[in-house]
């Protein structure tokens, strides 16, 4: 079952005079249960999409088309108060920075409590208890310790570890995770991301994970969507995407990550990949994924079913390409 | 091989008023002379707090600190300032660490206008020569900061950290905030910039991949002690302390089909609250002793 479903979504940002395409064109759904990851290079897209769904684009930025349809409702056509009831309470956000999303003044006690007695019912004796359960959860060896401290005292994984005790506090449906352990060093991140796994799989929750990390898409997504420019280039379920992905732009990115067991002196990087492949079974691939930094605009690209479930993207040659 | 930074039951706590928080407690190691420390540690096990003591930002409680056989623990005053030259820290957020609204050139010259080296001219030059070391355009020495995107910020402050000619430098997650694309350009980056300046590099992460991929030594921190510390091929493939292996364990494989296949589960010994005694088991491969077997202390001796 469809729990959320994204229709040909167009957001841009107004900056200068200039209107900018930040979203072009993208549509994807997650199943009850489903984690579906995003992933992709920084600027493709994927924090804007996530704060799309929740409404909440920075002044400068609009959704210019499509729909966000959440249990049916389509959530760009809500009113702001219907709006907020669903975002904290039935679709929670971590937030990549953890800096900017915890009140530097409070003590972290107060700051979960008080989002606990918003959004549950539960009684005023329980609120410390349960916080110092959650935090307990997340992998704090000392949670009383913890609830007292400002965030200011807290290192980085710490303070992220806090944002996740948040986020599964108010027992959402979808969680959208955006880069929610880049912070973090791998024994925390297994514990979390596993944790994560474990709420969703008792509590059907959905999960919609945003990394760069191919790693983590591995072992934890069902689904995976890349996104290149504001478009998704490929997409697939995990298993086929890593067998075989076919997009050069998905192939670089699982290329640039050192490999412990392939290690080599020099990484490759995107550009390396892109610019040695054009083309895949007489299919040449959009024009948009080797533009990063050529001077190269173009018109529109299709994304093709190439086996079940499996989309890429290719250039449609029906349209001109523009060089500057 | 010269050893370019030595400490010895290295210690620094933080005080808020009341408490007092051990934060690194007895750590003990070196680093020789043009090599590269990777130091891997779970959120809060200290490394920043142990880069920032080497760097002498904070004040150890106690412990010896040496670089290039000097105790610079007890330093003050001019002559610290002086062996700050030496070294220069790269941050994980390059956002917090270059001030927004100096130029670029301005940013580069400032450690150098700091130290008083140099002609004005000749410290122009020299940004101009960084700038084109991290393979960034001349254009940019006018820019300020907000005009760049993550990965070139990064370079900007490598280009900051090099332009004193240190012969430390301790990077602390330098590459955690970027995305992999971006990542992999800056390591690239900085390991041919080792090369070509013959540095000595303290490299901090919690990306056991990127560690491995950066490091010649690899030392484990865990709540503030050192618990092991070895040749990075050696420790991969035979870490002996158990965290060590449940860190190892824990790396992302990278495989969706492995996923089903449980790891055999390590489970890590509650371990001592007070800083373990290092043991040497032979070619440069250090244990904190108490969980080591009895087998591994024969071959020490
Ligand atoms: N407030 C804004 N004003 C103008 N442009 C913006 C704004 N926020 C984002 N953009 C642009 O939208 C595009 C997508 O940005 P987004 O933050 O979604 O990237 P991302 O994939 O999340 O990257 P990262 O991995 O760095 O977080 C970028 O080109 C960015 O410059
Ligand atoms: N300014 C401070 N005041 C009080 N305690 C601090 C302060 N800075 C760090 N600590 C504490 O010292 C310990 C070590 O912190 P440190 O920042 O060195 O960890 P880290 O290994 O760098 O972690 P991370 O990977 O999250 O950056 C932590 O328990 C932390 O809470
Ligand atoms: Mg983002
Ligand atoms: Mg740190």
């Amino acid at each position: 079952m469809k729990l959320l479903e994204v229709q040909n979504l167009k957001v841009s940002f107004r900056s200068r005079k200039e209107e900018l395409n930040a979203i072009d064109d993208i549509s994807f759904s997650i199943n009850k249960g489903e984690t579906v990851a995003l992933i992709g290079e920084s600027g493709s897209g994927k924090s804007v999409t996530s704060l799309s769904v929740l409404g909440l684009l920075p002044k400068n930025g609009r959704v210019v088309g499509g729909h966000i349809f959440y249990e049916n409702k389509d959530l760009l056509r809500l009113g702001k108060k219907e709006l907020g009831k669903i975002r904290g309470k039935q679709i929670s956000m971590i937030f990549q920075d953890a800096s900017i999303s915890l009140n530097p003044s409070m003590k972290i006690g107060k700051q979960i409590t008080q989002g606990l007695a918003y959004h549950r019912i539960i009684a005023r004796k329980e609120l410390k208890r349960e916080a110092l359960r959650l935090l307990a959860k997340v992998g704090f060896h000392k949670p009383k310790e913890v609830f007292n401290q400002y965030p200011g005292q807290l290192s980085g994984g710490m303070k992220q570890r806090v944002l996740i005790t948040m986020a599964i506090s108010c027992n959402p449906q979808l969680i959208i995770a955006d880069e929610p352990t880049t912070a973090l060093d791998v024994t925390t991140q297994k514990q979390i991301l596993d944790l994560m796994n474990d709420y969703k799989q008792s509590t059907n929750t959905s999960i919609l994970l945003i990394t760069h990390d191919f790693g983590l898409v591995a072992e934890y997504a069902d689904r995976v969507m890349v996104m290149f420019g504001g478009k998704i280039v490929e997409a697939a379920d995990v298993f086929t995407l890593f067998k075989k992905p076919i997009h050069p732009y998905t192939k670089g990115l699982m290329n640039s990550i050192p490999k412990i067991e392939e290690p080599r002196n020099h990484l490759q990087t995107i550009k390396d990949a892109v610019i040695e492949e054009t083309a895949y079974e007489g299919r040449i691939f959009a024009p948009e994924t080797f533009s990063a930094d050529e001077k190269v605009y173009h018109s529109p690209s299709t994304l093709i079913e190439v086996e079940p479930g499996h989309h890429v993207r290719f250039f449609n040659e029906s349209s001109e390409v523009l060089i500057r | 091989m010269n050893k370019l930074v030595e400490v010895q039951n290295l210690s620094t706590s933080y005080h808020d008023g009341i408490n007092l928080k051990k934060a690194i407690e007895g750590v003990s190691f070196y680093v020789y002379e043009g090599e590269t420390l990777g130091i891997v540690g779970e959120s809060g096990s200290g490394k920043t707090t142990l880069a920032r003591t080497i760097l002498r930002i904070l004040q150890p409680d106690y412990g010896l600190l040496k670089f290039d056989g000097e105790d610079i623990s007890k330093l003050t005053g001019k002559k610290l300032r002086e062996m700050r030259k030496d070294f220069q820290m790269i941050f994980q957020n390059p956002y917090e660490s270059l001030s927004p609204r100096l130029r670029v050139g301005d940013i580069l010259e400032e450690p150098l206008v700091i130290q008083k080296m140099f002609s004005p001219e000749e410290r122009t030059q020299k940004a101009y020569r960084m700038l084109e070391n991290v393979g960034l355009a001349k254009s940019s020495y006018h820019k300020t900061i907000h005009e760049f995107s993550g990965g070139q910020r990064q370079r900007i402050a490598i280009a900051r950290a090099l332009v004193m000619n240190p012969r430390l430098i301790i990077a602390d997650e330098p590459v955690s905030a970027l995305d992999v694309s971006v990542q992999a350009q800056i390591l690239n980056l900085l390991k041919d910039l080792q090369k070509e300046f013959n540095l000595t590099t303290i490299f901090i992460s919690h990306d056991l991949s990127v560690v491995h991929h950066m490091s010649d030594r690899v030392a484990i921190l865990n709540r503030g002690h050192l618990l092991e510390i070895a040749g990075k091929e050696e420790i991969y493939k035979e870490p002996i302390h158990p965290y060590t292996k449940s860190l190892l364990s824990s790396i992302p494989r990278n495989d969706p089909a492995k996923r089903g296949e449980t790891e055999e589960k390590i489970e890590v010994p509650p371990l001592s609250p007070h800083p373990p005694h290092l043991i040497h088991i032979g070619n440069e491969h250090y244990v904190a002793a108490d969980v080591i077997e009895i087998k591994h202390f024969e071959v020490q001796k």
